[in-house]
């Protein structure tokens, strides 16, 4: 913000000014009372000096400017409010140039020449620059004690009569002041240094902003140049960044969602995704709006409605005094997401592009077409050699067998393999299909954005346009966004600000069958065997042509039924529209100096339209003779916010503010569902199309909440900071006996720097202890009528031509949010003006969680959800920062952050043994994310079994090589004993070199999919990994691969630790190089104020520390580190792209 | 400054503008537990559901071809000769089935056991509310007798499959009989209780449902499918009095003239006709289409160019098959089992095979417009002949008994022969192959399994008479929750 005033005096001046200067800090309040008839402007800024030490520059001519009656009485104002106050309707306009007030005719626009100019004996001249050799514009260059100053003109000039032994103080915002003196020189070249931290920033923090100085909460802010990213959605560039929180993409997929864990996971049945805030209005950040996503396997991220491009900055809250003001929803942190505003000044103009281009750069390492062959061949062929049968019979047979379990004969000849397992002569492969290769492909990124900013000192403006293209790099997967964006505030009066923030966002997103559906590419992939082939085939391997001359799409296989994965996705469709409005108005009273009520409505609007089609010829449609599907799902939101804001300074030490509110939330949902059947021709996909009606389905939902809140912040004499606040809600989600609840907190803060007795440490320059203990709430999770015994109508119900129900739920009445309590402790600090950092503990106990208390089925139920369990989370964080090289050209820094968080169930009410389908155990004293199953011993030399331990009543520990008698063991957590990131930036000139790794150490994951291509036979068709090839035999009996029997029932293959790995991995996940053009390139940077290109890769390269098999994207097994589902993985992705600022 | 106070008068009142009431709100899809309980309407649409949960594909389809696989006469492709198995079944096939639900198809006994209760759930709770529901007559009568009906029919099926024969041990371990409706109340667990216990249950709901049942459309429970319900309960139990009673009372009369023609029985099952007593209403709209149980067989009249029932070249099956409806075509006739019918037997539908390993193809399930969409019988009057001369044999009555085995036999097309107890088995499975009827049979009769014949891959061939292996394991689901159920109370040969 303080960046945007250097810039538009820069406009505003010509030539370098002198003004006068004194040490008065606008930054304090002031108390006036003005009372002047028929005044000049020498009159008021003269009486307004003698009660302010406000120092003011204008020109000279306009100091008879007649300014008629002024009566001003304020208190303890800021400065801005008196100014407004004092020059409204005069014809005069000031800007506030960090300690000085520049006036000005605002008809005119004239700059300020100087109050009073003393006669001095010495001229000097000089440039400001910074570390890289830019002149800085609008620096303040003043003589030592005396008034004597001017500030910089465009080429960081300035020229100054001195007296004798002058020391000039140079500063300006961003930079450490500095002191030079003149000596005998007359030409004068200083260079400022960058003021690495700003201790005055401000945070954005719940219902409002805080000096980050007296903050006393946990909070984590990321400005947008760090927000780049070649995904739709911001959420995704945030790992890595923020110390404890954990980012996982669960997919690929164009559009789809990422999971977050602020702070470890405080939920077991409930949401543990955080509440997210776009400037100040808390969304839907639901996932459950797309019913083609759900059906797919697939998600659709309501996040990626926000373009990127329009967030300044986005701030995670992390402890409880920090987000427990959002009450029942605080629970799982809060990320509060600030989007760009206007700047005042000229209209600026901004524009930028970028192209990506993005790949998957690793795939399971599959059999060819003959290793399988040979596999299928060489175990039929041993068997009935076993049985008895001739050794040419055998062999014949087993070649009818590897053909008809491929389902298409590789070989050029039908009996590639001969009685004795040699392959023919003149017999070759002919088709040899790497699956893989065949769905993955390419794909281009493409991200365009304009942007209009500007303003004056009354209101400003914002204005957007974005288009955001993304193909996917699965044959149909695909996202393209079309934003914009407004944003709009205005001083109407003194005592009225009033603003509007309108976003739009429409998308379409074409999803991919995820998941273990026959339609999923993915998953027929990996399961395919190189042996079948892409398109219908003759015996030479030549494609068989149709009547018009086209290749002809094969679909027999032996794994999916009737489907290609390359061809279904071209055929059937599954596209989703969305549709968003979200905008807030407000205004914003001043009642009373320092008194002010700000009224927020915000409605959230979402829309999702969407297509399923089917075709008639191949795939799932053939069972209706082709089928289309709509969905269409609406949520009307709205959130009315009402605060009423106080503060105060008294007695120059004590800063008070206080603040009350009213909120209320709602929302509307309904999705209407139709589909028809039986389509007469291919390829019309609308419902009229289709000769037969599926039963149409709709649903409406409401639910409310209402919240009262408060909150007092109280600083003593800019060193001890206290903060308190309450927040009660009542829910419609809840039981009928625990409608509403009460969350609190408390902070405190203590700035150690500031005490008399550290003065002296003058490399100090920050040393903060902050403390918090507080509670909040998690309503997010639960259905709507979760409380309620229901008794569900839907397609599943219907019995013959009568609709039916289903008893879907038990009632609960006590139902009621999760209960958390969250006790924080940092240190912050800082020295030399190099080095920083921050250390935190917290301790996070939840209880009353939401938990599908498990039934015996023969209840009908296998669950209940009820309030039940404990889990307690604790964990530290640190973040450390250098700026190793910084006031020199070369200029280098890194940033570190490590959390280190562990989970742990306290209590389960007398159940200890909660399997859970992510192959988990929930059980007291370990973490929610503790596996279970078998343990794997390896393989019995003797005879290839797969051997698994098994402990027996004496609890001896011994093996069996049958799966259903081993037992099932703790085999430790998915979750990372640490995580973090290290950012690193390096930069000469315009050139900037910055790198990103995201580190994950510890914790599990299961390679689910590796599993399924591990099969040992127990999978009939399924394609194998190479891996398999080394399977035991008679001669190979020292191995880990289980002895490969077609038509296996031994379950090796079953869920063990055979394919658990250690989760241990690097990722380089960002390297970006970018070049800006100087400023200063003449008559060019009158038009083009800015511009900077820059190419970058993202998931350039990952690390595993063990022998991992899979894709290079670990994230898609999710925060458990499991999913027997196939997801597309994230690729890589390498961007190049331009802004330009004019 | 008077605007300001007139602005923030119109800002203020939405501090005010809420109230309490806007916290409760009422679902718009559901219906409420106090609905069910009071009104008939609402409870019907339960037994509705009853009837769905009944026919979900991971319930009767699973459990249906599972007791038919787990025999002897059936086999399944093995994946190996272009008919890919997609891993359905196979590991029922194989008696590879364990009590974990995962991966899902090996852990069929959870699936059935879940919707198998849920059902029961439905009925429990329509039968808990007899007291409640208004208004009272004919239509809640009958509703409340139905329910008493389904929920026995579902005992029974879980009784065959999960527990031992009645004429094996009938002491042994039972199922569970949860006759309330489900709560979150641990105490309210049932434990597992003998078979006898269990049988004795079910013949009291199907009593019920025969005094009280009034409606005669056979897609519900009505009074005659409930006599044939009886009949076979009382012979699962070796009771021939009683099983020869309800069968006449189900059947009629012995004339054949209540069965299937021949070409009714050729022209594969998708339509209820008379012989039908109950079948289950599957429709285009609610079907399990792929994973039907017609999906499961090969439905075709004939293979054009071949003679019926000869070895198909592979690039032939789907070109040359007429009528042809194609699901996952995975179950298959042994070669044994073909060989045990005459050609001018009705019942033998089966147009071909590709390999002597692959078995034949099965056209007993059809389908109308589109794949799975085909009703389904769940009680038949040919059973009722078969039962008649089962009870009359064990009676004594051996002419009796064979004359009605004869009637059966000439309607459809088979030359009449004795009517041993063997022979009358044999009967049984030639009549009844595909409908569930084959591990019961097996169980009952204390038959070993005997796979013979290339076609039988399986890895499992032979089992002693009454073999631990004949029960399929009571699910994970269960045993770890039910807090009155112990490790004794797993199946023997799941106990570890």
């Amino acid at each position: 913000m303080h960046w945007c005033v250097g810039v538009s005096l820069c406009c505003l001046m010509i030539a370098p000014v002198q003004t006068t200067f004194a040490a008065a800090n606008l930054n304090q309040k002031f108390s006036v009372e003005l009372s002047l008839t028929n005044a000049t402007l020498k009159n008021v800024v003269e009486s307004l000096k003698k009660q302010t030490d406000i120092v003011f520059a204008y020109d000279l001519a306009l100091e008879g400017m007649k300014v008629n009656n002024i009566s001003v009485k304020a208190e303890q104002e800021e400065i801005g409010t008196i100014l407004d106050m004092v020059f409204k309707g005069t014809g005069i306009a000031y800007r506030i140039d960090d300690h000085i007030v520049v006036l000005y005719s605002s008809s005119s626009k004239r700059i300020a020449q100087v109050a009073d100019v003393k006669q001095q004996a010495r001229k000097i001249s000089g440039i400001v620059k910074d570390a890289s050799g830019e002149p800085v514009i609008g620096a303040n260059v003043v003589v030592k004690g005396t008034t004597i100053g001017m500030i910089t003109g465009v080429d960081g000039d300035f020229e100054l009569e001195v007296p004798k032994n002058a020391v000039l103080q140079v500063s300006y915002i961003g930079y450490i002041p500095q002191e030079v003196a003149v000596g005998s020189k007359t030409s004068l070249n200083i260079i400022l240094s960058e003021d690495t931290q700003n201790l005055d920033e401000i945070v954005v923090v719940a219902y409002g902003t805080s000096k980050k100085s007296a903050f006393t909460g946990s909070a984590a802010s990321i400005d947008n140049t760090k927000l780049q990213t070649p995904s739709a959605s911001f959420d995704k560039s945030l790992q890595g960044q923020v110390a404890g929180l954990q980012v996982m993409s669960s997919s690929g997929q164009p559009g789809s969602t990422s999971s977050f864990r602020i702070r470890g996971s405080g939920s077991l049945n409930a949401s543990n995704e955080p509440l997210y805030v776009v400037d100040g209005v808390p969304i839907s950040a639901n996932t459950k709006y797309s019913k083609l996503a759900d059906d797919n396997d697939n998600s659709s991220s309501i996040l990626a409605t926000l373009n990127s491009q329009d967030i300044e900055s986005i701030t995670v809250l992390k402890d409880a005094a920090a987000a427990s003001l959002y009450g029942s929803r605080a629970a799982n942190g809060v990320v509060l997401i600030t989007t760009k505003n206007g700047k005042s000044g000229k209209a600026s103009v901004s524009f930028n592009a970028q192209f990506g281009f993005s790949s998957v750069p690793k795939a399971y390492d599959m059999m060819s077409s003959a290793e399988f062959y040979r596999t299928k061949w060489q175990s039929h062929y041993d068997q009935k050699l076993a049985a008895g049968m001739s050794a040419a019979d055998a062999a014949s047979s087993a070649n009818t067998f590897a053909q008809g379990a491929i389902t298409f004969n590789p070989y050029n000849v039908d009996q590639p393999i001969d009685a004795n397992g040699n392959l023919v002569s003149g017999a070759r492969i002919i088709v040899d299909t790497d699956w893989q290769d065949e769905i993955f492909k390419t794909a281009l990124t493409q991200d365009y954005n304009v942007n209009v900013t500007g303003g004056n000192d009354k209101s400003n403006y914002f204005f957007s346009a974005g288009y955001y293209d993304q193909d996917g790099v699965t044959p149909s997967a695909s996202y393209k966004r079309y934003s914009g964006k407004g944003n709009i505030s205005s001083q109407v009066t003194s005592w009225l600000k009033a603003g509007m923030n309108v976003t739009f966002s429409h998308s379409v997103q074409n999803m991919e069958v995820g998941g273990g559906a026959g339609a999923s590419p993915l998953y027929n992939a990996l399961l395919f065997p190189n042996g079948v082939p892409v398109y219908l085939t003759d015996r030479d391997g030549n494609p068989i042509l149709d009547a018009s001359g086209n290749k002809q799409y094969n679909f027999t296989n032996p794994t999916s039924l009737d489907f290609n994965p390359i061809a279904i996705p071209q055929m059937d469709m599954n596209r989703s529209k969305n549709y968003r409005f979200l905008a807030s108005a407000f205004l914003d009273f001043q009642l009373y100096k320092g008194l002010n009520f700000k009224t927020v409505f915000s409605p959230d609007y979402i829309h999702y339209s969407e297509a399923k089609y089917w075709n008639k010829e191949h795939g799932n449609g053939p069972a209706y003779n082709g089928r289309a599907d709509r969905y269409n799902t609406t949520d009307v939101m709205y959130t009315s916010t009402n605060t009423l804001n106080y503060s105060i300074q008294f007695a120059k030490v004590h800063n008070l503010n206080a603040m009350v509110g009213f909120e209320y939330w709602q929302s509307d949902y309904e999705r209407v569902e139709a589909g028809v059947t039986s389509f007469p021709l291919n390829g019309m996909h609308e419902l009229s199309s289709g000769a037969s009606a599926l039963s149409p389905q709709s649903k409406t939902t409401k639910e409310t909440l209402i919240s009262y809140l408060g909150r007092i912040e109280y600083t003593y004499n800019d060193r001890y900071n206290f903060s308190v606040s309450l927040r009660s809600d009542g829910s419609s989600v809840f039981g009928q006996d625990n409608k509403w609840g009460t969350f609190w907190s408390a902070g405190a803060s203590w700035r150690i720097e500031q005490e008399n007795f550290m003065k002296d440490l003058t490399w100090l320059d920050q040393l903060k202890l902050r403390l918090s203990y507080g509670t909040s709430g998690n309503n997010q999770g639960l259905e709507r009528y979760q409380s309620l015994g229901l008794w569900d109508t839907g397609a599943d119900y219907i019995y013959g031509t009568s609709s039916g129900t289903g008893h879907t739920q038990l009632a609960n009445p006590h139902l009621r949010w999760e209960k958390q309590a969250m006790f924080n402790m940092g240190v912050d600090f800082r020295f030399m003006n190099r080095f920083y950092g921050s250390f935190e503990y917290f301790h996070k106990s939840s209880k009353d969680l939401l938990y599908k208390y498990p039934l015996a089925a023969s209840n009908g139920f296998e669950s209940i959800m009820m309030n039940m369990a404990k889990v307690s989370n604790y964990g530290v964080e640190l973040t450390l920062g250098a700026y190793i090289f910084r006031d020199t050209p070369v200029k280098w820094s890194v940033d570190l952050n490590l959390s280190s968080i562990r989970d742990e169930i306290k209590d389960l009410v007398g159940d200890d043994q909660i399997i859970s389908d992510t192959k988990k155990i929930w059980s007291k004293g370990y973490s929610q994310y503790e596996f279970y199953m078998p343990t794997w011993v390896g393989v019995d030399p003797a005879n290839g079994d797969p051997l698994w331990v098994k402990v027996d009543a004496n609890g001896n520990r011994g093996t069996t090589n049958v799966y259903s008698q081993a037992t099932y063991e703790k085999q430790g957590r998915a979750t990372p004993n640490f995580y973090g990131g290290l950012n690193t930036n390096l930069s000469y000139k315009g050139f900037d070199l910055s790198l990103l790794f995201a580190y994950s150490w510890g914790g599990m994951v299961y390679d689910a999919l590796y599993s399924q291509i591990m099969h040992d036979g127990n999978q009939a068709g399924a394609q194998m990994h190479k891996d398999e090839l080394s399977a035991w035999t008679p001669t190979n009996t020292i191995t880990n691969v289980p002895k490969y029997v077609n038509n296996n029932t031994n379950s090796s293959d079953g869920v063990s630790t055979r394919y658990l790995y250690d989760a241990t991995n690097i990722k380089l996940k960002n390297i970006t190089l970018s070049y800006t053009l100087p400023s200063n390139l003449g008559t060019v940077s009158n038009v083009l104020r800015g511009a900077r290109v820059f190419v970058s890769a993202d998931n350039l390269f990952t690390w595993f520390k063990d022998d991992w098999k899979g894709y290079s994207d670990i994230d898609i097994f999710g925060v458990g580190g499991y999913n027997a589902l196939t997801a597309i993985p994230v690729p890589r992705t390498f961007t190049m792209g331009f802004n330009l600022n004019f | 400054m008077k605007i300001k106070y007139i602005l923030l008068g119109i800002a203020f009142p939405l501090f005010y503008s809420c109230s309490n009431d806007m916290l409760d709100q009422e679902p718009s899809t559901s219906v409420s537990d106090d609905a069910i309980m009071t009104d008939v309407a609402a409870a019907k649409t339960a037994l509705m559901g009853a009837y769905a949960q009944l026919g979900d594909y991971r319930y009767h389809t699973l459990a249906t071809v599972t007791s038919d696989l787990m025999g002897e006469d059936l086999t399944m492709t093995s994946g190996a000769y272009g008919f890919s198995t997609y891993n359905w079944l196979v590991f029922s096939y194989q008696y590879a089935q364990t009590p974990v639900d995962d991966p899902w198809w090996t852990g069929y006994c959870a699936y059935i056991w879940r919707f198998a209760y849920k059902s029961i759930d439905q009925a429990n709770t329509i039968i808990a509310s007899a007291e409640t529901l208004k208004p009272e007559g004919t239509e809640k009568e009958d509703m409340i007798a139905q329910a008493y009906g389904l929920r026995a029919y579902n005992f029974l099926v879980l009784t065959q499959l999960f527990a031992r024969a009645y004429t094996d041990q009938p002491d042994s371990k039972g199922i569970l009989l949860r006759l309330e409706p489900g709560s979150s109340d641990e105490t309210q667990n049932v434990p597992r209780t003998t078979v006898k216990e269990a049988y004795q249950q079910i013949l009291s709901d199907l009593t019920y449902a025969y005094e009280h049942c009034t409606g005669t459309d056979a897609q519900y429970v009505n009074q005659k499918g409930v006599a044939l319900l009886l009949a076979r309960t009382y012979l699962n139990m070796g009771d021939y009095t009683n099983a020869e009673k309800y069968a006449t009372l189900a059947a009629g009369s012995y004339t054949g003239e209540n069965l299937m023609s021949q070409t009714e029985y050729r022209a594969g099952f998708k339509d209820h006709n008379k012989e039908w007593l109950w079948f289950f209403n599957f429709t285009s709209n609610t079907c399990n289409l792929y994973a039907s149980i017609p999906s499961f067989y090969w439905y075709c009249t004939d293979f054009q160019g071949y003679e019926y029932g000869a070895k198909i070249d592979p690039k032939d099956v789907e070109s040359k098959a007429t009528n042809m409806l194609k699901g996952y075509s995975t179950v298959r006739a042994s070669a044994s089992f073909r060989d045990m019918f005459e050609d001018t037997d009705s019942r033998k539908l089966f147009p071909g095979y590709v390999y002597e390993e692959d078995g034949y193809f099965i056209s007993k399930f059809g389908h109308r417009a589109n794949i799975g969409d085909a009703e389904y019988p769940f009680c038949r009057i040919g059973e009722a002949y078969l039962i008649k001369a089962e009870a009359e044999l064990q009676a004594g009555n051996a002419a009796e008994a064979k004359k009605v085995l004869n009637t059966l036999q000439e309607m459809r097309g088979a030359t009449p022969t004795d009517a041993t107890l063997d022979d009358i088995w044999k009967e049984r499975r030639k009549e009844l192959y595909g409908e569930g009827f084959a591990l019961n049979d097996m169980k009952r009769l204390h038959k070993p399994l005997k796979r013979t014949g290339p076609d039988q891959w399986a890895g499992v061939k032979e089992l002693p008479a009454n073999s631990p292996r004949f029960m399929l394991p009571i699910p994970n689901t269960e045993m770890f929750y039910n807090k009155k159920l112990t490790a004794e109370d797993q199946n023997e040969y799941w106990r570890n």
